[in-house]
């Protein structure tokens, strides 16, 4: 229960900076809190109670846990890790064109330099 | 200005009270077994013939979402070069002696660490990708301590071939076994280092695959990302 | 026995194996022949998808396909549906189109990255619409997600920045709530794949953890199925990214998450009665929201944004019904949006001062009459048959919103069209080529309702979604 509890809690911290702030940088850490919250939790489903990691060895005979959410986890991280770098890249155009990281002050330069469309 | 987060704060509160309320009279933290999970932890030695589970689903069982990740990765990659445009390097500040000479002694240690892991991935907990972050890693602390610049081309040539095989080595499958990465080299004995069939070839393509995407995406962002 | 050579797997297997050559053919022979090896990898990939749905049409309940050559419930399959393999033809056939388009453009650098990620793109959703086990579904979705992010930013200009960070917020909050969703349903049922995973629903039922679940698959979907309130990032990406990547957007990844929406909520979870009206309502107030703004735009291509939403939305009504009209309604919508936009868009990237390019009024005659769902456009079908499915489950309200919002979007439709119509511009050689081609295509779809087969078609397309008990 602690530990559903404790990665849904990362969740969501992750969610209310996402909702809250607007530097970007900022929203990005939001993300990464949120996905280590859900990578915790789909862990913690695959748990069972006094089991071990899931790899056999010689002369160990313990019940081992759900090793299903390991994999996906492991999938998970990755994608993860290639999204955070390629909103990174993403964040450093932003900050190229409009020498700002706030959302709302891109917003606005956006409003204001375009015009043509609200 | 307020009212924004005390409403973002209540829909928190309240996802994560609706989600662990459901979760804990459901799925009870500590059940059982699932019907999946009961299968491999019963079969999983006996039809790939490796020791670490983890390892059997990542690259046999699901190993078709393994491929799907390391597309993710290069995507990243691609991303990163595409979005950020190529620049001049900045003279940047040299690096404090201690990390100079660090480096030197500890480099061939990382990588050396990072090959045992990706080797024994099918044995031991470690694998492709974790075995990846870690050469990535002795690779990125080159680059910040010399402030240099690897050839990039040799890095997106290794892993444009490890991708490559890796997908190969599926549709190799098909001919040989009728479906997509099905294992068709003998499986060997548990717990042999040369064991499992393809698993540890796939495995060290993915390190290899792993280990050059990090390395280019930290050394791309460190060259596009540099003020003008 | 030769047909069992058209195995997705082998699509994707090489389709991959090309991509990660990348490198290589540029070092070889520069980005010509990167873009050369594109052209003939969609080229083939079409052809090989037609065959692929060709033989999915011989399995009425869909095609399995073991990966790994495990049992079911343990490896991962595919299930290539008819209507699945359908799609995943159109998305290569436009990708093939918008790479045609894209060789006049010189100021997509690096090109080979470029052509790259239009591959992952096209494959990423061709995969969402083969697979068939949730997390697999996952990972693809994460595919075409971060291809469209990287095409969506491509061009480094101020507008793509600011379209992509958005876009690419709000699709990694949604891409949380997937797992969410897959934590839930995986602890529940024990079970990733689609179809174990609606066998043990059934014994299951509808408890409290599946309604959160369906509701994080929403959340999940809707922001690339463009669903309200989840696809604001949308109209500024349609505005400012290129014509050629917007079509493949289309064709691909909106239709792709509305196909794994359609998965999920009418396969796997088989229509829960409890949350259909709210869905329902979900999908006409995108429909509505999107009419409204589109019918106040002053640009062409940010009314061809919402008018695209709105499309969106009615395919995301039609899907959520889940009745037999309702999921042949989606089927011919789906298609209808994919060629009418797609021909729009191509040709909104070459509107000049006067209006369109003269030497191609017929496709944009053709692109207006199916945006409307007007004959001779299949979305006629599409449209007649969703009103006839509200009218079966007696939603007479939503009836009479959908009518009157089409008639708002045939309104500015019909303003666009005026105004555009007389230019005297003249587009490209090469880009004129992917808008004719489209329409030839889509005046060949109107006649297949004529054919007597077509019929029996449509009932196969929606055959594996269907389950005995709902309606």
């Amino acid at each position: 229960m602690m530990f559903y509890i404790a990665a849904l809690s990362l969740i969501g911290i992750g969610l209310y900076v996402v909702l809250t702030k607007k530097n970007l940088v900022k929203v990005l850490i939001g993300i990464s809190i949120a996905d280590s919250g859900v990578n915790l939790l789909l862990i913690s489903v695959g748990y069972l109670k006094g089991g071990t990691a899931p790899i056999l060895e010689k002369g160990l005979n313990k019940p081992m846990v759900d090793p299903v959410p390991q994999a996906l986890v492991l999938t998970a991280i990755v994608i993860g890790v290639a999204t955070l770098a390629l909103a990174m890249a993403v964040v450093i155009d932003v900050k190229r064109h409009f020498g700002t990281v706030e959302l709302d002050k891109v917003i606005k330069m956006m409003r204001g330099g375009d015009g043509s469309d609200a | 200005m307020r009212l924004k987060h005390i409403l973002a704060w209540v829909f928190v509160i309240l996802f994560v009270g609706v989600v662990a309320y459901s979760l804990q009279t459901e799925v009870p933290f500590g059940h059982d077994l699932t019907k999946l999970a009961k299968y491999y932890v019963d079969n999983t030695a006996k039809e790939t013939g490796i020791p670490n589970f983890v390892t059997a689903i990542v690259v046999s069982y699901r190993g078709f979402d393994t491929l799907g990740e390391v597309t993710v990765l290069l995507l990243a990659t691609l991303g990163v070069i595409g979005i950020l445009p190529w620049e001049k390097h900045e003279k940047v500040k040299k690096a404090h002696p201690v990390l100079l000479w660090g480096i030197r002694i500890v480099f061939p240690i990382i990588l050396l660490v990072g090959v045992y892991i990706v080797i024994h991935g099918h044995l031991t907990p470690g694998g492709g990708f974790q075995a990846g972050a870690v050469i990535a890693s002795a690779f990125m602390l080159y680059m910040v301590s010399l402030s240099t610049h690897l050839d990039l081309e040799a890095f997106a040539f290794t892993e444009s071939i490890a991708g490559t095989g890796f997908a190969l080595i599926g549709v190799a499958g098909i001919f040989a076994g009728g479906a997509f990465l099905y294992n068709f080299l003998p499986k060997g004995n548990l717990f042999d280092l040369f064991s499992g069939g393809i698993i540890p070839i796939v495995y060290i393509l993915i390190g290899l695959k792993v280990s050059s995407e990090l390395t280019e995406v930290v050394s791309h962002m460190m060259k596009g990302g540099a003020e003008q | 026995m030769t047909l069992k050579l058209f195995d997705p797997m082998l699509m994707i297997g090489i389709s991959l194996a090309i991509v990660f050559l990348m490198p290589i053919w540029k070092a070889l022979g520069g980005k010509k022949l990167a873009w050369a090896v594109s052209v003939l990898l969609y080229a083939f990939n079409t052809l090989f998808m037609i065959g692929v749905a060709y033989r999915a049409t011989l399995y009425p309940e869909g095609l399995i396909i073991k990966i790994g050559g495990f049992k079911p419930p343990f490896g991962i399959v595919l299930h290539v549906t008819f209507w699945g393999a359908v799609l995943s033809t159109f998305v290569w056939f436009v990708a093939f189109l918008s790479i045609m388009y894209a060789s006049t453009r010189y100021d997509a650098e690096p090109a080979d990255v470029y052509y790259a990620l239009l591959t992952l793109l096209a494959l990423g959703s061709s995969g969402m619409f083969l697979t068939g086990d949730i997390f697999n579904l996952f990972v693809f979705t994460e595919i075409t997600a971060l291809a469209a992010f990287g095409l969506s930013a491509f061009m480094k200009k101020k507008g793509t920045a600011y379209a992509t960070i958005k876009y690419i917020i709000m699709a990694e909050v949604a891409s949380a709530f997937l797992l969410v969703a897959i934590a839930l349903l995986y602890g529940k049922l024990g079970t990733l794949n689609m179809l174990d995973a609606q066998q043990t629903l059934k014994t299951v039922g509808m408890t409290g953890a599946m309604v959160l679940s369906v509701l994080f698959f929403l959340v999940g979907y809707g922001v690339e199925a463009e669903i309200f309130p989840l696809n604001l990032w949308a109209p500024d990406v349609y505005k400012y990214v290129p014509e050629e990547v917007i079509a493949l957007f289309i064709s691909g990844s909106s239709k792709a998450a509305a196909f794994a929406w359609l998965r999920m909520w009418v396969m796997v979870f088989g229509v829960p009665q409890k949350m259909l009206q709210t869905m329902l309502w979900i999908g006409i107030v995108t429909f509505a929201f999107a009419e409204v703004m589109a019918y106040s735009q002053k640009s062409f291509r940010r009314a061809l944004g919402y008018a695209s939403l709105g499309q969106a939305g009615l395919v995301f009504v039609a899907i959520s019904l889940g009745s037999e009209l309702a999921l042949k309604a989606a089927f011919l919508l789906m298609i209808n949006h994919i060629l009418s936009e797609a021909i729009l868009f191509y040709i909104a990237g070459n509107i000049g001062e006067d209006g369109a390019p003269a030497n191609v009024r017929i496709p944009l005659v053709f692109g207006f009459l199916g945006a409307v769902s007007m004959p001779p456009f299949i979305g006629f079908w599409g449209k007649i048959f969703l009103f006839m499915a509200l009218a079966k489950a007696g939603y007479w309200v939503m009836f009479v919103l959908i009518a009157l919002f089409s008639i708002v979007e045939i309104a500015y439709m019909y303003k666009w069209f005026i105004s555009l119509y007389k230019g005297t511009g003249k587009m490209d050689l090469v880009r004129s080529f992917s808008p004719i081609m489209l329409t030839l295509v889509s005046f060949a779809m109107w006649f297949m309702p004529f054919v007597p087969k077509i019929m029996d078609l449509l009932d196969l397309a929606i055959k594996p979604f269907l389950q005995k008990g709902v309606m």
